[in-house]
């Protein structure tokens, strides 16, 4: 019997061990992606809860897979009384200086167009420690606000500047949607 | 048993091997770090080394490398996504240094320089020896950081030591400087601490030089 190739017999080795490799991984990934996004889910929770305690008494629903143009978004939560909508909770990542991950959680209220809450709740970049009234965005209207850059970052505060104004144009092109999913 | 013990002191990868200390540097500002890190390192060394040992005879010496990188990041990767879901407050304070731990270069060397040579129960032994021999670096470099930097000792999330209320309680106002937090403080600390066990090692050498 011919003796295979070199080559291909190393191939298939790394075939095989890849395969397996990846068999677990999907298997771990599996048994561990609702545990993480439970995670997330409840330090975002805990994070408005802080920040905007209006909403406390109210469960926000996350309306990520029926929210237009949704690939924007890691998720999008909605508040809501049971009849009428409260609040729209925008989650989104931006990518800051050398590329480092900027995740942002965002709420504007649904009655006045007010952004009420805006929180860094990840930078891989070090921005310090950056109070989110620097930015100058709670209480500003969603379609009229004025962002202002951080000094000495301006990388991060453009990427983060692209982010808000991708959240506000979102909210004022769909409000309408957002408040009846 | 020696294949245990070697990894505590005499080869002890961190004051020993100066090995890995880009992490042990980095997260050493708490003993909570430590131990999730130090666990994590362990996990991961023990299961690469058992794997490589009992894969050394059918793992061809041209792709070795190749092979090894693959079983050691499948294992981080299950380290990291688990460590995120069921200990996602250390996870996210220890951030990058869990998927690094595919390239630290303990890992790769125990892989290369023992499991590859010795039986699957030498191998299991090295990598527990050297997982228990970093923790153990780490949580004592962290804990003389943490005392001189903060004054606390965080053992785990809410059980957390505050020396330097215990000594205003007493009157007594300890100054603790930041500086021990900072990478630059970790090289001071680091620093002595190899001096300290270099001068341990000599003099027991000299003893046993004496003895013989």
């Amino acid at each position: 019997m011919k003796k295979i190739p070199k080559w291909l017999h190393y191939s298939l080795i790394l075939l095989v061990l890849g395969l397996f490799s990846g068999l677990l991984l999907a298997y771990f990934n599996e048994m561990t992606t609702k545990v993480i996004e439970e995670n997330l889910f409840n330090e975002m929770k805990s994070i408005l809860a802080e920040e905007v305690p209006q909403y406390a008494s109210f469960e926000p629903n996350d309306i990520t897979q029926s929210v237009p143009e949704k690939s924007l978004f890691k998720h999008v939560y909605k508040y809501s009384d049971g009849t009428s909508t409260n609040a729209i909770v925008y989650y989104i990542n931006t990518k800051g200086y050398q590329n480092g991950l900027i995740s942002i959680l965002m709420t504007v209220d649904y009655e006045t167009d007010k952004i009420v809450q805006f929180t860094i709740i990840e930078a891989k970049e070090q921005l310090g420690k950056v109070s989110n009234s620097q930015y100058n965005l709670i209480d500003a209207s969603i379609d009229s606000f004025a962002f202002t850059p951080l000094a000495g970052a301006t990388i991060s505060s453009n990427a983060i500047n692209d982010a808000v104004n991708i959240v506000a144009n979102h909210y004022v092109q769909y409000k309408t949607v957002l408040g009846g999913n | 048993m020696k294949d245990f013990t070697k990894g505590l002191w005499e080869e002890n990868p961190v004051f020993v091997g100066l090995l890995g200390l880009c992490s042990v540097l980095a997260i050493s500002v708490s003993i909570q770090n430590a131990i999730g890190m130090g666990v994590a390192l362990t996990f991961v060394l023990v299961f690469s080394n058992v794997i490589i040992s009992l894969l050394k005879k059918i793992i061809p010496y041209e792709i070795r490398i190749p092979m090894y990188i693959v079983i050691i990041a499948t294992l981080v990767t299950i380290v990291d996504m688990v460590m995120n879901a069921y200990l996602f407050e250390l996870h996210a304070s220890l951030g990058i240094f869990i998927p690094l731990i595919v390239v630290n270069c303990i890992i790769l060397g125990r892989a290369e320089g023992f499991a590859s040579k010795n039986s699957v129960s030498r191998s299991f032994l090295d990598g527990l020896g050297m997982g228990i021999g970093y923790t153990l670096s780490l949580i004592i470099l962290s804990l003389i950081r943490e005392i001189l930097g903060s004054g606390t000792i965080t053992i785990w999330e809410n059980i957390v030591i505050d020396i330097n209320k215990l000594f205003q309680d007493q009157g007594t106002l300890l100054l603790f400087t930041d500086l021990f937090l900072k990478p630059s403080g970790a090289f001071i600390i680091f620093g002595l601490l190899l001096g300290v066990i270099s001068t341990i090692k000599i003099n027991r050498k000299k003893k046993l030089g004496d003895k013989v």
